[in-house]
């Protein structure tokens, strides 16, 4: 959507269109999604934050300024909802000894200052990336992510151990990730 | 492999992201990416990669996304939070908690629904694990109405670490070192430690006297920390959080207590506080409340056979702020002096006699009695309260005289109690009230809610009763004494609940006597008000 359109429905919903809002949230789900999914420590249900933030942003709309940077605004409001959801966890008394070592969080805490388009740009690598690995091994992934089937059941559909099984997906992980680095290395003219 | 650690941390790690570490394990890769930045940027970016994984795996989830956002917007207009948790006052309090939720995201409060579903699930799993309760007392409630749950009696210990939802009215909180805060909904709160509240939406007064400096609020982007004051606290739905000093003096940290920046505020001042930002806001004291509004607090009652509430024993009112006892020989009786209950049969009937009793000779004393088995109920009204002279014989609803004139003091002058079942409306049967005779200079009041509702712990259980069912319609008293009825036994519950109604409200002047009222249901919904007993209280 050009921003000129972006603006039209913004106008139309801060009118009292809610329908209005409907391709804002379809030009920036995604990208608030991936940014969420890559900022949020564990416990946190990102889709319910990008919810909360497009929602807290409709409300808002009287205070966003058109022609301004809608998509800075929204990511700020997203920011401030996650940071509300992460310091509800923190408070949690033992969140960071069950759920997610408090390092952890810092560091995405800390991340959370890159711009969203180094997300979406990271994203782009992966699919690259996941298109190079074929075979036996992209079958882990499949069942990984996509089916979402226990590590037990992984175990005996490729007549591996467990422990072999959680070998390879780390082994994945980490060769994907190298990959994404190289990529958006070359990218950026040797500066991911 | 270079670095000796990589090799257990590749375990740990593997283990984490499979969601299979225990604490002892998470523990140790902490200890690990502390000590090796390689290992933490490793660790942090496989996260992220295995994040962005599941982003992938999802991505024809996007429709399904947006439409359900889309109908989560609020409409147009209405305050967000408020408006979700007052559509979350149950019809009834059966309603279960869960068979709330879909209602909430019917109507669009995505956030809220999310925030008290999320305080639901930590609450029942609080209640499933035998949270510690507090040193901490709800030491008053007014009108309080909490998400789910039963409204907690006067002087209970809120238990530590469990989020509370108020849907409706105020509580005040008083906490070991002197501090006490007074919440109004609609808010979600808990009790930290005794002296650490944490508010994620709603409004709070604080006044922390001599001895109580360093008593905390967090809010879920700061932290106010007391320095001998009175101050005021609201979190929007939005997060955001206004703080206004009303007294003393107070520091805020935006982000937290161990973040770097802090602000000294004293009376006077006040911020607000964003993500990312604090801003400089207009002082005003007016939102501070320095207590809870006047109204019954409570009610004691002689036990009957059964050990349920059979009698009237004493009253325990806020009047000017300052809590009052009354005991029942000390309470003014009434006369029911005209009743019309319409001019059409009513299905239930009008009559309320104790169970094991016959109908006394003088039905009337069913309500002038102090009995919690007894009443005279359904009495007629109308949508629009009484606005000009009226004929009482003529008019639905029925009259009573105070055995004395009551004066108007300060609060509550007179307190009317009904009966109500748990399919009622929880915040009771609303009613008009209206002078008689009727003077220019004074005017109706219509009491929407009562103060003690059918939630709320003080509200007791009642006796078994018998319901008299009228075989014709009842225009005035003289059919009400003598209309042929049938005796049915009813085997729901019911409580007794309490408002009291301030003299002031109706147009009254300090100190003026009252001796008669007119009362009409405000026929709201398809109940009607069922009295059981009304009394005035004495001048203090």
């Amino acid at each position: 959507m050009k921003d000129q359109n972006l603006e039209i429905s913004i106008q139309r919903a801060r009118n009292g269109n809610p329908s209005a809002f409907e391709p804002v949230v379809r030009r920036f789900e995604k990208a608030l999604r991936s940014w969420l999914a890559t900022q949020a420590p564990p416990g946190v249900d990102v889709d319910d934050i990008a919810q909360r933030s497009f929602i807290v942003a409709y409300s808002k709309l009287e205070d966003y300024q058109p022609g301004t940077d809608f998509a800075a605004w929204l990511f700020t409001i997203a920011r401030f909802q996650l940071r509300t959801e992460t310091t509800r966890l923190r408070r949690v008394a033992d969140y960071h000894s069950r759920y997610a070592p408090d390092i952890l969080c810092r560091e995405l805490e800390r991340r959370q200052e890159d711009p969203p388009e180094k997300i979406l740009e990271r994203l782009d690598c992966l699919e690259a990336c996941l298109s190079q690995i074929e075979g036996p091994s992209r079958r882990f992934l499949t069942w990984r992510y996509e089916e979402e089937i226990p590590l037990e059941e992984m175990a005996t559909r490729s007549e591996r151990s467990v422990a072999a099984v959680k070998k390879v997906l780390w082994k994945l992980r980490r060769k994907l990730r190298d990959c994404i680095l190289d990529r958006m290395e070359l990218a950026n003219g040797g500066a991911a | 492999m270079t670095n000796p650690n990589e090799e257990r941390f590749d375990e740990l790690w593997s283990d984490y992201l499979e969601g299979e570490l225990d604490e002892a394990g998470i523990a140790e890769l902490q200890r690990l990416m502390a000590d090796d930045e390689q290992l933490l940027e490793l660790a942090t970016d496989t996260f992220q990669t295995h994040r962005l994984l599941g982003v992938l795996a999802t991505r024809d989830s996007s429709d399904a996304f947006v439409e359900e956002t889309l109908q989560c917007l609020p409409d147009s207009g209405e305050d967000f939070s408020a408006g979700v948790i007052k559509r979350l006052q149950p019809e009834g309090s059966a309603t279960s908690k869960i068979a709330l939720f879909p209602q909430i995201l019917q109507f669009g409060g995505w956030a809220v629904a999310a925030l008290l579903m999320v305080a639901f699930l930590m609450t029942h799993e609080a209640d499933e694990a035998g949270s510690p309760t507090s040193r901490v007392q709800f030491s008053s409630l007014a009108q309080a109405n909490f998400f789910g749950e039963r409204t907690p009696s006067v002087k209970s210990n809120p238990e530590l670490q469990r989020d509370y939802t108020l849907v409706s009215g105020s509580v005040e909180l008083a906490f070991p070192a002197g501090a006490k805060t007074i919440v109004e909904a609609p808010a979600v709160f808990r009790v930290l430690s005794d002296d650490h509240l944490a508010l994620d939406v709603g409004r709070c007064s604080v006044h922390a006297p001599d001895g109580a400096e360093g008593f905390r609020v967090d809010t879920p982007n700061g932290r106010v920390v007391d320095r001998g004051t009175r101050f005021f606290v609201n979190v929007s739905e939005a997060s955001e959080t206004e703080v206004q000093v009303v007294e003393g003096a107070a520091d805020v940290h935006p982000g937290g207590e161990n973040a770097a920046e802090k602000l000294h505020l004293t009376d006077g001042e006040a911020r607000m506080i964003g993500y990312g930002f604090t801003a400089a806001v207009p002082f005003s004291p007016k939102p501070y409340r320095h207590g809870l509004p006047d109204r019954v607090i409570s009610y004691q009652a002689e036990a009957g056979p059964d050990g349920l509430a059979k009698t009237l024993a004493g009253v325990t009112v806020q009047r000017g702020g300052k809590e009052h006892h009354y005991s029942a020989e000390s309470l003014i009786p009434i006369e029911l002096t005209g009743f019309h209950g319409g001019t059409t049969k009513h299905l239930i009937g009008h009559l309320v006699g104790a169970e094991g009793t016959r109908l006394p000779e003088r039905r009337a004393t069913l309500l002038e009695d102090f009995r919690f088995d007894t009443g005279v109920i359904n009495p007629g009204g109308s949508p629009q309260p009484l606005s000009g002279p009226f004929d009482p014989n003529e008019t639905p609803g029925f009259s009573v005289r105070f055995h004395q004139p009551v004066k108007n003091g300060p609060g509550p002058d007179i307190v009317f109690f009904e009966i109500q079942n748990q399919s009622n409306p929880p915040e009771g049967d609303a009613f008009h009230v209206s002078p008689l005779p009727w003077e220019d200079r004074l005017r109706s009041h219509t009491v929407p809610r009562y103060d003690l509702m059918v939630a709320s712990a003080d509200a007791l259980s009642v006796s078994r009763r018998i319901l008299y069912q009228s075989e014709e319609p009842v225009p005035s008293l003289a059919n009400l004494e003598s209309s042929p009825v049938k005796p049915s036994v009813s085997q729901l519950r019911f409580q007794a609940i309490a408002v009291g109604i301030d003299l002031s409200d109706l147009g009254y002047g300090p100190h003026e006597t009252v001796q008669t009222l007119f009362f009409q249901d405000a026929m709201d919904d398809d109940n009607q008000v069922d009295p059981l007993v009304i009394v005035g209280l004495p001048s203090n």
